[in-house]
């Protein structure tokens, strides 16, 4: 479904215009990003890279909506979410964003389907439809064998898993993955990284991950890098 | 309709066993306490209320709020009745009972003290008034003579009142002829006997009260203004229903007025209790209500979660109380009505209103020890707080 400009680039879905934020630490104000501006296509995939402290997390924390900039604009499917109240936001993060943490932050008092459901209960799907698409996506990423269990009954591979399939479930515009692999062994950082892929190639979610670690950004289409607040143009992959 | 699971909710009190366990225990104490004061006071009133008729009307000295400090002297008894509107009975006879009340002191089988119990002078037509008197065993005091009859209360209770034993007082030995079931009412702790005899043994020139029956309850106002009008008499009418409940006004009104101001200085503890709790619950699930948050629930769905996790806390704890309560309806208690000075017999009573009343109660410790911690919980910062993973 991707639309195209009339020179044949697929038309962004996210637009960043001019946008800064700063940090205040005690006295100090800590400028964390300056005056960003890039696009993101629709059915990107796009790592940003940076060392401890560039701001990529900041940065990605903004396109999901979860914090606001100081200044500038957020422009997503049309939507400039930087004017949104705090209630409005929310519900745009349930219809818009999946999110993929470091640290799975699945619910432990939930089992796998329970949480995977639990962005549908933000819908008007019926308790069925709910399940039933819980399960497709359990499915998608390989635990249909694992609905029933807890978190803690979950390797860490499987955890991320089921939080992928959590952030899937309700089809969202952009998926935005927080250091996916940081918390995994490398095997299961791998399967994580071709999930993500095969989501992108196979599915054509947009996805942003931020990761620090050169080889998970090698499975995006295209890097950025970030540094002292500052964004470097884009680098496509060789896939 | 909040948008975050039950499951999630109830769960996460589940995980935490023994905090669940040790608060909602707080609280089921509290509530305990709360219910069982409810219950006294709902059982005295019941047995003082049953102790009365509807149709019944008992007249007394005015000012006197108790038969024991009432007289009535004969001038003023064969006014009173003439008075119209006294039903009459199958033979034609007004239903009307002259009474003389004396207290007398009894020594308890349990703990061996001596106790005021009251002793009622009356006759035939006072038991017809009072068909809720019930003779158990034995039979009935023989009119002109030094018989006397028991209530069940006092029989179970008291010692040297078994049938056939006697009582000395006023000069002369009374002979236990009866023992007579009142059910709940006030009657089953006294004595009674022959009214004349009664009268003359304590040397009583006067009698204590008249107790009739309207020949229609509609005519109740009719009678008392007359009354209040009439410059011979100086009683008091009162429905005997009115009469009774009135005398336990004070020892009702002391127990509520304690247990309830103990069961609030109690709740605030489990408040206190409760909301250390839920602060602690909070502080350990901060990355959860980041996530939750991230995904799009708002600020309300956490408040909400947050406070019906509170609510149910103390509604466990607000059932585990009210179970226990329910358990004092087998207790009886046997205490000295201050106003009559008599002793009184009552059970615990839980009703639907009790029931409810109690839950209600519980729920609103669950409200105040939780709206705190669950604002904070709803105004948590979504990055920092989904950072604490």
């Amino acid at each position: 479904m991707s639309s195209r400009d009339a020179s044949g680039t697929p038309a962004p879905v996210i637009c960043i215009e001019h946008v800064s934020k700063h940090y205040v630490r005690g006295q100090e104000e800590v400028p964390v990003l300056a005056d960003i501006n890039f696009d993101i296509a629709r059915g990107e995939f796009l790592a940003l890279m940076g060392p401890s402290g560039s701001g990529k997390s900041t940065l990605l924390n903004l396109i999901a909506g979860l914090d606001l900039p100081d200044a500038g604009s957020i422009i997503v499917d049309g939507v400039d979410i930087t004017l949104l109240d705090d209630a409005g936001l929310a519900d745009w993060r349930a219809r818009n964003i999946g999110f993929i943490f470091q640290f799975y932050n699945l619910m432990p008092v939930l089992t796998a389907l329970e949480n995977v459901e639990l962005p549908l209960q933000l819908t008007r799907l019926s308790r069925r439809e709910r399940r039933e698409r819980a399960l497709t996506a359990l499915a998608l990423v390989g635990l249909s064998d694992r609905v029933k269990h807890y978190p803690s009954e979950l390797s860490g591979g499987q955890l991320q898993r089921v939080a992928i399939a959590r952030a899937i479930v309700s089809d969202p515009t952009l998926i935005v993955a927080d250091e996916p692999t940081g918390d995994l062994d490398r095997k299961s950082g791998e399967e994580v990284l071709s999930l993500l892929h095969r989501l992108n190639q196979d599915l054509g979610k947009t996805i942003i991950m931020v990761t620090h670690d050169a080889h998970a950004a090698n499975a995006a289409r295209a890097v950025r890098h970030l540094e002292k607040g500052e964004l470097s143009a884009l680098v496509e992959n060789r896939q | 309709m909040n948008k975050i699971p039950f499951n999630y909710i109830w769960r996460n009190l589940l995980t935490r066993k023994l905090t669940t366990a040790l608060t909602a225990g707080g609280m089921a104490l509290v509530v305990f306490v709360f219910t069982a004061v409810l219950m006294l006071d709902a059982g005295l009133k019941a047995t003082m209320v049953a102790t009365g008729r509807p149709d019944n009307v008992m007249v007394i000295r005015a000012a006197s709020e108790t038969e024991v400090q009432s007289s009535i002297d004969n001038a003023q008894m064969s006014v009173l009745e003439t008075l119209p509107h006294i039903a009459l009975d199958d033979t034609g006879k007004p239903m009307f009972s002259r009474e003389c009340l004396v207290l007398y002191s009894l020594v308890k089988k349990d703990t061996g003290v001596a106790t005021n119990v009251t002793i009622r002078g009356t006759g035939d037509m006072g038991l017809a008034l009072r068909p809720q008197v019930q003779l158990q065993t034995g039979r009935l005091f023989k009119p002109g003579s030094s018989e006397i009859i028991v209530g069940t209360n006092l029989a179970k209770e008291f010692k040297g009142v078994e049938i056939g034993q006697t009582l000395a007082f006023a000069r002369r030995d009374w002979l236990v002829v009866g023992i007579f079931d009142a059910g709940k009412t006030a009657f089953s702790s006294e004595v009674w006997g022959d009214a004349e005899q009664l009268k003359q043994a304590f040397r009583r020139p006067v009698y204590s009260s008249l107790i009739f029956q309207l020949d229609a309850p509609g005519n109740f106002d009719t009678l008392k203004n007359r009354v209040a009008d009439d410059r011979r008499l100086t009683v008091e009418l009162k429905p005997e229903t009115q009469f009774y409940a009135d005398q336990s006004k004070f020892l009702a009104g002391f127990i509520s007025v304690l247990g309830l101001t103990l069961s609030v200085i109690f709740s605030i503890g489990a408040i206190i209790g409760a909301m250390i709790t839920m602060y602690a619950a909070v502080a350990s699930r901060t990355a959860e209500i980041g996530t939750l948050r991230a995904i799009g629930f708002r600020r309300t769905n956490i408040l909400i979660a947050f406070l019906a996790e509170s609510l149910l806390l103390s509604l466990l704890g607000g059932i585990a109380g009210l179970a226990a309560a329910s358990g004092m309806q087998a207790v009886s208690i046997s205490t000295m009505n201050w106003q009559t000075f008599a002793e009184l017999a009552f059970a615990f009573k839980l009703s639907p209103q009790i029931a409810l009343a109690s839950l209600l109660f519980a729920l609103t410790m669950g409200f105040l020890g939780g709206v705190l911690p669950a604002w904070r919980a709803a105004r948590l910062n979504i990055v920092t707080a989904v950072r604490s993973a």
